[in-house]
């Protein structure tokens, strides 16, 4: 969840564009959720499971951040008018 | 909640509503081995543990199954000479429960009467007590057509990638023993954020999420809470 966050709002590979080089290399330079960035979260696991799949399994793994971007492009929707297609949503975007 | 037009102040709230997909890979030919060895139960697999606890979840699998204490199993895996077991990367490792996995029938009745032979009376006395007895191979994947028709979610989205992703899909089968199967959606999110609409910075307020998950050994379904402000 906090993960998702972080890739919707913050997370960003920036290449320098003559050299090439990374310049968001470091965890110094490659921002992500902080405690101060992490919301009240409330999870539910729904233990159903896959009834197509022998046995039930289910990986949670990418599903648990997948569904964060688009929900928070949605909330900011909802709170502004503006439609955001890109991530990180940033201030600049 | 106010539509966006209703607001009008420099911080405004919203929310939003997402789901989550994502395809499955599994791996038809996984198996377990369990055996006895000096009066002990031995599941071994050529799992390569990544730190995500591979032994652990074996170990409680299969002592569930049989009645014991997960340290009264012995787990071999990291030895590509064991039976063939999943491969271990991205967020799956053997999570796949060995109750559920189809046995070789065929192998059931000579295995069980080594096993019986091998066994101390409490080991007997638990294989026993489980009524499917005692494989020597469990399947950790189905391979029966049964299990691969094209019902929701079970078709794979190679299928829609056209010739080139028959080919990949073949090519995955054939050199990693890995099928690429189709998700469904198994996750919501509901997430309400703040914007601060002179700088354009977003506040994550509340989050609640669901998540269809595996039948957990956990006494009871927990609703996990996390309070940060």
């Amino acid at each position: 969840m906090i993960q998702g966050i972080g890739y919707a709002l913050y997370e960003a590979r920036e290449v320098d564009p003559r050299t090439g080089d990374i310049l968001t290399a470091g965890m110094e330079d490659y921002r992500i959720p902080g405690i101060a960035d992490t919301p009240s979260i409330d999870v539910h696991f729904d233990e159903g499971g896959f009834d197509h799949v022998l046995g039930g399994s289910v990986g949670i793994g990418e599903v648990a951040t997948v569904p964060t971007s688009p929900a928070l492009a949605n909330a900011i929707r909802n709170a502004t008018g503006v439609r955001f297609t890109e991530i990180p949503i940033r201030p600049t975007a | 909640m106010r539509t966006p037009a209703s607001q009008t102040g420099r911080y405004r709230r919203g929310v939003g509503v997402a789901t989550g997909y994502w395809l499955y890979l599994w791996q038809p030919g996984s198996k377990v081995e369990l055996k006895v060895k000096d009066g002990r139960l031995v599941a071994s697999t050529a799992i390569q543990d990544i730190g995500t606890g591979s032994r652990t979840v074996i170990a409680n699998t299969v002592a569930h199954e049989f009645g014991l204490e997960p340290h009264e199993i012995e787990v071999h895996i990291g030895d590509s000479n064991l039976s063939e077991g999943p491969g271990s990367g991205g967020s799956r490792t053997p999570h796949r429960d060995p109750a559920h996995a189809a046995s070789d029938r065929q192998a059931q009745g000579r295995d069980r009467a080594e096993f019986e032979t091998q066994a101390g009376p409490r080991l007997e006395r638990a294989v026993a007590r489980h009524d499917r007895g005692i494989a020597r191979y469990q399947r950790l994947g189905g391979t029966s057509r049964g299990q691969q028709t094209m019902s929701p979610g079970v078709r794979s989205p190679l299928k829609e990638a056209g010739f080139m992703g028959i080919i990949f899909g073949w090519m995955m089968r054939r050199f990693s023993n890995m099928a690429i199967g189709a998700g469904v959606p198994s996750s919501v999110q509901v997430i309400e954020v703040e914007v601060d609409t002179w700088l354009g910075h977003v506040r994550v307020l509340n989050v609640h999420t669901a998540l269809l998950s595996e039948r957990s050994r956990r006494p009871r379904s927990p609703t996990v809470r996390r309070r940060a402000r």
